[in-house]
């Protein structure tokens, strides 16, 4: 049974049809979305709507989050003060633009999904606004996995799409308390365990327009990133239509993200 | 500025004097405006003041790699700096200077954003001292 993981549409409806048109293709039995439904593009209701009518199993996105509970975070989550206003901008503008069944939809959203070894997360098990990059070092991804009970994690936020493998893992946890003269050690030894990041169906970051998603079997572990092409130019043109900042349709033309990361992804803001 | 301009290119410049420029919004705004951003651009030059008191030149010209270059002036660590700062833009028709502006404005940030409406929980912005310096928007 093959399944299908899509993450970080952002209100990009062209590029979800087009995603859902290539997962028909494949004979998937099952999709999963790890969130950030909103936020960016310029049809946040079309997407949630879809995402509901398919009753596709979801988890709550840091943008999700950030329009139900509002903006909360300090200049932590963005990497510039440009990139900060921007990305208000967007929220500001999403926030007037849903309707308040896509608001209680967002509400909704657990935080994760577990099926079988499989978990399901936006950013990571921690936090929606946690980045897991590829590159992030072997202790804390592995701590990652451990965290959900799962062998298989799937995650997004990236918008970079990555398969990892932790293989041969040992997690040793030490805690010395104060008066108690004995430390406390917990070993964990993990067989293989994986990170599969889905990319970005709605606002890709590889340096092209293109959607991507990932299609697993479970049975055989065969991991499919998928990159298909859409009528970007259409979600750009709705995106200066909309009122939206002519800067965010340059950007997704090219494959750049509309808000850079924050300097330090793995940062997690502490209000 | 060389003089040959084009029938269909045009000359735009703007004053940033007293406005000190975030780094990372710098960078960001050079990237997307030599890129084409904000229309076509044949060259760029500027000398802009940034939150560590520096001042540089930036310089692009079409089909080259941008240049940026610390001047060798002394840092203006006190107050806003009262020197000459500029951006000179020769672009295509296509040019958007309200965006290049907007984006030249927030670029910079008054000196309440960071200390008053938006406190730090310990991110780098504070550790570069951010908050000690304020522009106009």
């Amino acid at each position: 049974m093959k399944i299908a993981v899509i993450s970080c549409i952002h209100g990009n409806y062209e590029a979800l049809n087009a995603v859902l048109s290539d997962i028909d293709d494949h004979k998937v039995e099952q999709i999963y979305c790890l969130g950030d439904l909103v936020g960016y593009g310029p049809h946040p209701n079309a997407v949630v709507e879809m995402v509901r009518s398919l009753n596709i199993p979801t988890v709550q996105g840091c943008w999700d989050e950030d329009i139900i509970e509002g903006l909360n975070a300090c200049e932590c989550s963005y990497p510039s003060i440009l990139a900060e206003q921007r990305g208000k901008l967007a929220h500001t503008w999403t926030d007037q633009e849903i309707h308040p069944e896509t608001r209680e939809f967002l509400a909704q959203l657990p935080m994760t999904l577990r099926v079988d070894n499989l978990a399901f997360v936006h950013g990571s098990p921690n936090n929606q606004h946690e980045y897991l990059l590829p590159e992030i070092d072997a202790f804390t991804a592995m701590e990652r996995v451990l965290g959900t009970g799962a062998d298989v994690l799937f995650c997004g936020h990236t918008h970079v799409p990555y398969v990892r493998d932790l293989s041969d893992g040992l997690v040793k946890v030490q805690v010395k308390r104060s008066g108690v003269s004995e430390t406390a050690t917990q070993i964990h030894v993990a067989p293989l365990k994986r990170i599969i990041n889905a990319g970005s169906v709605g606002e890709p970051r590889h340096g092209r327009p293109n959607a991507t998603y990932v299609i697993y079997d479970p049975e055989s572990a065969e991991v499919k990133l998928r990159e298909v092409e859409y009528d970007y130019p259409k979600t750009c043109a709705a995106i200066i239509d909309k009122g939206l900042p002519a800067i965010f349709a340059w950007r997704l033309a090219r494959g750049l993200e509309y808000a850079e990361r924050a300097e330090d992804p793995t940062h997690i803001c502490e209000r | 500025m060389g003089s040959s301009i084009a029938a269909n290119q045009l000359v735009w410049h703007h004053d940033l004097t007293g406005q000190v420029l975030d780094p990372a919004s710098l960078n960001l705004f050079w990237f997307e405006l030599t890129e084409g951003a904000y229309g076509q651009i044949h060259r760029v030059k500027a000398i802009v003041e940034i939150v560590d008191g520096s001042a540089w030149q930036l310089s692009f010209n079409q089909g080259e790699d941008p240049m940026e270059t610390e001047l060798p002036v002394e840092r203006w660590l006190s107050g806003r700096p009262d020197r000459p700062s500029q951006i000179e833009v020769v672009a295509g028709v296509d040019f958007d200077p309200i965006g290049v502006t907007a984006a030249c404005r927030v670029a910079g940030s008054p000196m309440r954003y960071y200390s008053i409406i938006k406190p730090s929980c310990g991110s780098s912005h504070e550790n570069r001292g951010y908050f000690l310096y304020s522009w106009q928007l």
